[in-house]
Order: structure tokens, then C-alpha cells, then sequence
């Protein structure tokens, strides 16, 4: 018992605990740190030593433990909370970006349940197009919502619903792929992760090997296309002075992300978001190319800042 | 084997801690080190330490109160009283430790006796 404790001084004693004791509530952390001082002087008052004291204290994490266990575990529920409805609502949105694609777009999902409505060649097409459209629009923003209403559930309801929810989106990417099944993609994504937080017991703090895992894979993502742009523009294409500022962007991005900075996390999601609401509002050939991009960057993004430990708070703990 | 009497140990302190501490400020108030010195000296806990944190939940439910004092050494202590609340759930907790223990005797005077 005694060996955990003596390498340190009584003062560096505190500094630890002070240092563990730095996410609870101020006063509770002070008011436990001048108990512990007050134990400490009384001891040496009775004429017990340092060493005697402190062993008998026990380690400074087993003295901060207690306290963390109680208040880490509201922290971590609200950011649980804050994060299902951040998602619920980037659904929400997606939903409305998808079913304005819908709409516009022809051989979709539109069609296979309204049929190919619009004769061809007929002046009057526009019409039923835009008669039509508004009732489509409010269908598929439906989907949306389904998704976006796991994130106001609570409990064994969010966790069942959310899996229906994301097994919906899922069928619906899969059963449409080859046409408008892409532009659910990201409803889908937004659904899993729903279900991720669902999933989550408030107990699970660690999340750390996943967050990892997610910044090696989203900076590889982000990279690619940078790192092969860069090579092309050695040999084939024309070099200018766009190309190096997209190329110095994207770098700074994907390295960002690695080293996990807020700023370049921001950028990310950012980027991704515009790419989306871009590739709706201006529709061209490339839109299901901006779309996933859009996608990837996006989520990535969001993911990071939703999850990753801020730089500075990480290692405060261990 | 030391070992895993400690462990068993150790898991039934965490239950009845609480209430040792409030039966001993029932005897009369303390302050940390005197509660800390005690428990201790009684094998009920382990670290002397995570009896602070308790102490400040038990103060935030109510079971305990806190107060400044002069001790006899002329510096300022903060001494620890039990409450009106803290005294009723030392009640009720001897009424689930008699009934507990006496079982748990029984049970084991039964496992003694097909042992020999």
C-alpha cells in the first residue's frame, strides 16, 4: 500500500490530485483539495511523516475517482444529448436538400412511385412537374424527419426506432443505387451515427481507440485526392496558381484533421456542407460527385468535432 | 489468497462505509483526520482519502453537516456533524445490518457444519 503513494512529496501530492480533480465543479475540486491539505497538516501536527501521511491517503486517483465517477457521468450524457440533436437536425436538413434533388432530378425514386409522369415534348410539362414537385417534396422530406425523430426519443424507444430508422435508409441507398439512392447516403450516415449514440451507455467514457481510428482513416480520405492531384500536376496538368492554393488547402486540411485541429475540423465540415448545398442548389453533371464528396467531407468533419478529444483536455485525465 | 480476502473486503466496505462513518459521528462530531484515524484503525477503509469525497456527498445529501472550529492546536479545523436525516438512516441501517448479518451467520454455520 504504501509503495503507490511515497514517490511523491505532499505538495506534488495536491498538484496531482488538483491537476485529476480539474473537470469537476470548481468549488467541489477546491473543497476536496483543502480537505486533503487540511488531512495532510493535521497528520504532521500529530508528528507522523510525509511518507506515513500520504501512503495512508492512497493514491490520488482513488481520492479523485469518486468524485469524477459522479460528475463525469452528467458531463457525458449532455454531450451525448447536444451531439443526437445536432445530428437529428443536420438530418433534418439533409432531408430537404435530398428532396429537392428529388424533385428536380428524373428516374428517382419520384418516379417509381408517381410513375414517369411528364409526357415528353409537351409544352404544358413544367406544370405537372411543379405540381407534383411540392407534393414530392414533402414526401422525401418525410425521411428526414423519420431520422431527425430519433434524436428527440429517449431511451429503449431512440435505440429501436433509431436501428428502423437507419435500416430504412439503408435499404433505400442499397434498393436505389444505380439512381437517385446516392443523395440518401448521407441521411443514412446521419442514421447510423444516431444509432451509435443510441447505443452508447453513459458509462462508455472511452471512446478514444475509435476517435483514433476515425482520424487516421478521415485524414487518409482527405489526403488522397490532394496527394494525387499533386502528382498529376507534375506531369500532366498545367500548373497554376489555383491548382497550388487547392493543393496547399488540402493539405493543410488533411493534416489538420491528422493532427486533430479544431480549426481544420471546422473547414472539413464546413467544405462538406457548402459541396452539399451547392451541388443542390446548382445541379450539373458532376452533382453526384459533389455530393459524396460533399458527403465524406461533411461527416468526417462533423464527426471529429463531435467526438475527438479537444487538444489540451486530452491527457488530463491519464 | 490474501489477495482475494482483501478484494472481498474491499467490495463490502464500499457498501457499509457510509453508515460507519455516520454511526461514528452519532458517538460525537470529528473532524477529517480524527474520522479518517478511526475508520482506519477498524480496518474499514482502505485509503484515507476517498473518504473525503464521500464526506462531501454525504454533506450534499444531507447526512452530514460541517462546521469551523478552533482545535486544540489553535488552527482552524472543520469538524463534521451528523444530522437529524443522518441519524434516521443509521436506524434503518441497523435494522438491514442485523437482519443481513444474522442470515449471513446462519448460512455459514450451516456451511461449517456439512464441512466437518
Amino acid at each position: 500500500m504504501a509503495s503507490t503513494a511515497e514517490q511523491y512529496s505532499a505538495e506534488a501530492y495536491l498538484r496531482e490530485l488538483g491537476k485529476l480533480l480539474r473537470g469537476a465543479p470548481r468549488d467541489m475540486g477546491v473543497e476536496l483539495l483543502e480537505d486533503v491539505a487540511q488531512h495532510i497538516e493535521d497528520g504532521r501536527a500529530l508528528g507522523r511523516d510525509d511518507d506515513q501521511i500520504l501512503a495512508a491517503l492512497g493514491s490520488p486517483e482513488a481520492v479523485a475517482a469518486p468524485l469524477m465517477a459522479e460528475y463525469a457521468a452528467p458531463q457525458e450524457r449532455a454531450i451525448l444529448r447536444r451531439n443526437s440533436l445536432v445530428l437529428g437536425a443536420v438530418a433534418l436538413v439533409l432531408g430537404v436538400l435530398v428532396s429537392i434533388i428529388d424533385t428536380t432530378l428524373a428516374d428517382t425514386l419520384g418516379d417509381l412511385i408517381f410513375g414517369a409522369s411528364v409526357p415528353e415534348g409537351e409544352g404544358s410539362s413544367y406544370d405537372s412537374i411543379y405540381e407534383q414537385g411540392a407534393l414530392q417534396l414533402l414526401i422525401f422530406a418525410i425521411f428526414g424527419l423519420g431520422v431527425a425523430a430519433t434524436a428527440v426519443m429517449k431511451g429503449k424507444a431512440a435505440r429501436i426506432y433509431g436501428y428502423a430508422a437507419a435500416l430504412c435508409m439503408t435499404a433505400l441507398v442499397a434498393g436505389l443505387i444505380t439512381s437517385s439512392g446516392i443523395f440518401y447516403i448521407p441521411s443514412m450516415v446521419a442514421a447510423w451515427m444516431l444509432v451509435g449514440i443510441n447505443g452508447r451507455s453513459s458509462k462508455s467514457v472511452n471512446r478514444e481507440p475509435r476517435s483514433k481510428l476515425i482520424r487516421i482513416i478521415g485524414g487518409t480520405a482527405l489526403l488522397l485526392p490532394v496527394v494525387l492531384l499533386g502528382a498529376a500536376s507534375f506531369t500532366s496538368i498545367e500548373p497554376n496558381v489555383a491548382l497550388y492554393a487547392y493543393l496547399a488547402l488540402g493539405l493543410a486540411g488533411g493534416i489538420g484533421f491528422l493532427s486533430n485541429s479544431r480549426i481544420a475540423l471546422w473547414a472539413t465540415c464546413a467544405n462538406g456542407a457548402a459541396l452539399l448545398a451547392v451541388s443542390t442548389v446548382d445541379q450539373g453533371l458532376l452533382l453526384a460527385a459533389f455530393w459524396l464528396a460533399g458527403t465524406v467531407y461533411f461527416f468526417f468533419g462533423l464527426y471529429g468535432l463531435m467526438w475527438f478529444t479537444r487538444r489540451g483536455t486530452a491527457g488530463g485525465q491519464r | 489468497m490474501s489477495d482475494q480476502r482483501e478484494k472481498i473486503a474491499t467490495n463490502i466496505r464500499k457498501g457499509v462505509l457510509e453508515y460507519c462513518v455516520l454511526a461514528s459521528l452519532a458517538s460525537g462530531d470529528k473532524y477529517g483526520l480524527e474520522l479518517a484515524e478511526e475508520l482506519t484503525a477498524r480496518k474499514l477503509t482502505a485509503g484515507e482519502g476517498s473518504l473525503y469525497p464521500l464526506l462531501a456527498r454525504m454533506k450534499a445529501t444531507g447526512l452530514v453537516e460541517t462546521y469551523w472550529e478552533e482545535g486544540a492546536s489553535g488552527r482552524k479545523r472543520k469538524y463534521y456533524t451528523i444530522t437529524e436525516h443522518g441519524h434516521l438512516m443509521v436506524g434503518e441501517f441497523r435494522g438491514v445490518w442485523e437482519a443481513i448479518s444474522m442470515q449471513v451467520t446462519d448460512l455459514l454455520g450451516e456451511q461449517h457444519g456439512i464441512d466437518s
